[in-house]
């Protein structure tokens, strides 16, 4: 029997929630009281749920759990910068575990870290150009992290504002390639830099080589040569805006976005739904039964996420404080919890 | 010998005594000292330009630091010193 575990990070804890069977879902006790939780991560080959906890009083840190969740350690050490740097790690935005112990932390103000004791220690990537780069609105964070499934030693990153980069040598060189995205907060004529798009996140296929797809502030896009070129899709979507992306783990084509409205940030319509493409990105189809409408909120960047079942389940938090889960693939949504506080991630993890 | 009372969910997460005695002559060597006890509890507390984090509040003997108070502050010998989540941390 397979046991699943979501957890929630929100502006003041993770909360918990399991299933034996994808559809009843039961709320377990909540940990790391108080404190925000901006991303989380599980790694079933280390056995470890990490999170990344931004504390308004301690600062940020990237703490265990060996537990799913139920006890947490206090993180490793070395997750700042020099003591001459003249900017701090201020928050942890994305944690990416990979192959044996090694995992990545993404920070703000935007750096990279790398742990290879699965994070007792952490010791910056410091071959990033973050010192160039613009806060975004939420920040000047890097929040996304992706290793290429296909080619060992190419990892990915993305910051807000300053784009997608690609390291061919595990981190040691980095390139922008964000040719063809729009940065559409730059005046006419100077809308495709070299750097410094807002991407919003990124995701690669497990199932197709070099296939990458991108939501931006402004635009989703997909590349099939590994971020050399993108072209961008949401064009049939009621917004190309939005934060998050996932697909289909199996199905290259198949992909998932929850588009927002520019400026109040909530769902097109005020129909909270998922929009699903099965072709690449030529039609979207909008995912919303049992959803509730009218609403006023949206999903971030971290908190949409699928398992990787068959039919697939996705699993979405809102900026109102609910979750919602479907177990095919978006067909029908069912309700997990509401009332949480602003929620900032997802995470499915399974226990065999 | 100086007393440390720490905040209670700091002492919770690090399974620390609340109160403590430790040999310090200024705030960085008591920072120091609960670190050796208690690892990365001082970058909890301070962060790497040697200062002491935004939203805490700390008092010697009664007496409070200014905000983000230089961790090269000197503790008298047997002083009590209070670390507290300062009420602007939300």
């Amino acid at each position: 029997m397979i046991t699943l575990y979501l957890l929630v990070g929100t502006a003041k804890r993770l909360f918990r929630y399991h299933s034996r069977d994808r559809h009843h879902w039961e709320a377990l006790e909540p940990a790391l009281l108080g404190d925000p939780v901006y991303t989380s991560a599980y790694s079933a080959e280390q056995g470890i749920l990490y999170a990344g906890v931004n504390s308004e009083f301690y600062g940020p840190s990237v703490r265990r759990s060996r537990d799913f969740g139920l006890a947490w350690d206090t993180g490793g050490v070395g997750l700042a910068y020099a003591a001459n740097d003249a900017e701090q790690v201020s928050r942890v935005w994305a944690i990416r575990p990979v192959d044996g112990r090694r995992v990545y932390a993404g920070v703000e103000a935007s750096g990279l870290f790398r742990s290879d004791d699965a994070g007792d220690a952490w010791v910056e990537v410091e071959a990033l150009p973050h010192a160039s780069w613009e806060p975004g609105y939420g920040g000047k964070c890097l929040h996304t992290i992706a290793p290429d499934p296909f080619e060992p030693g190419r990892l990915y990153i993305a910051c807000s504002s300053g784009g997608i980069y690609r390291s061919d040598d595990g981190g040691d060189h980095w390139e922008p390639i964000n040719q063809g995205i729009r940065a559409e907060f730059m005046p006419e004529g100077e809308q495709y830099p070299e750097s410094g798009q807002c991407v919003h996140k990124f995701v690669l296929s497990p199932s197709q080589k070099g296939r990458v797809w991108l939501q931006n502030h402004g635009g989703v896009y997909r590349s099939d040569d590994g971020g050399d070129t993108w072209s961008a899709i949401g064009g049939p979507l009621p917004s190309d805006f939005g934060f998050s992306i996932v697909v289909h783990p199996d199905d290259a084509d198949r992909a998932y976005v929850t588009p927002l409205v520019r400026g109040p940030r909530w769902s097109p319509d005020n129909v909270l739904a998922v929009y699903r493409t099965a072709d690449g990105g030529e039609h979207w189809d909008r995912l919303s039964q049992k959803l509730p409408e009218p609403t006023f909120c949206g999903v971030l960047r971290d908190a949409f996420t699928a398992d990787g079942a068959s039919p697939l389940g996705l699993y979405f938090g809102t900026t109102s404080g609910a979750v919602y889960h479907s177990a095919d693939e978006g067909a029908h949504w069912d309700l997990v919890a509401q009332h949480l506080p602003r929620i900032y991630s997802v995470v499915v993890a399974s226990e065999s | 010998m100086i007393t440390v009372h720490l905040p209670p969910d700091l002492a919770h997460e690090f399974g620390a005594e609340r109160i403590l005695t430790v040999e310090a002559h200024d705030c960085a060597e008591l920072l120091h000292s609960l670190n050796l006890r208690y690892p990365s509890m001082a970058s909890w507390l301070a962060t790497e330009d040697g200062r002491f984090r935004q939203h805490l509040s700390v008092f010697i003997s009664g007496q409070r630091l200014t905000a983000r108070e230089v961790l090269s502050t000197s503790i008298p010998d047997r002083s009590e010193v209070w670390i507290l989540r300062a009420i602007s941390g939300g």
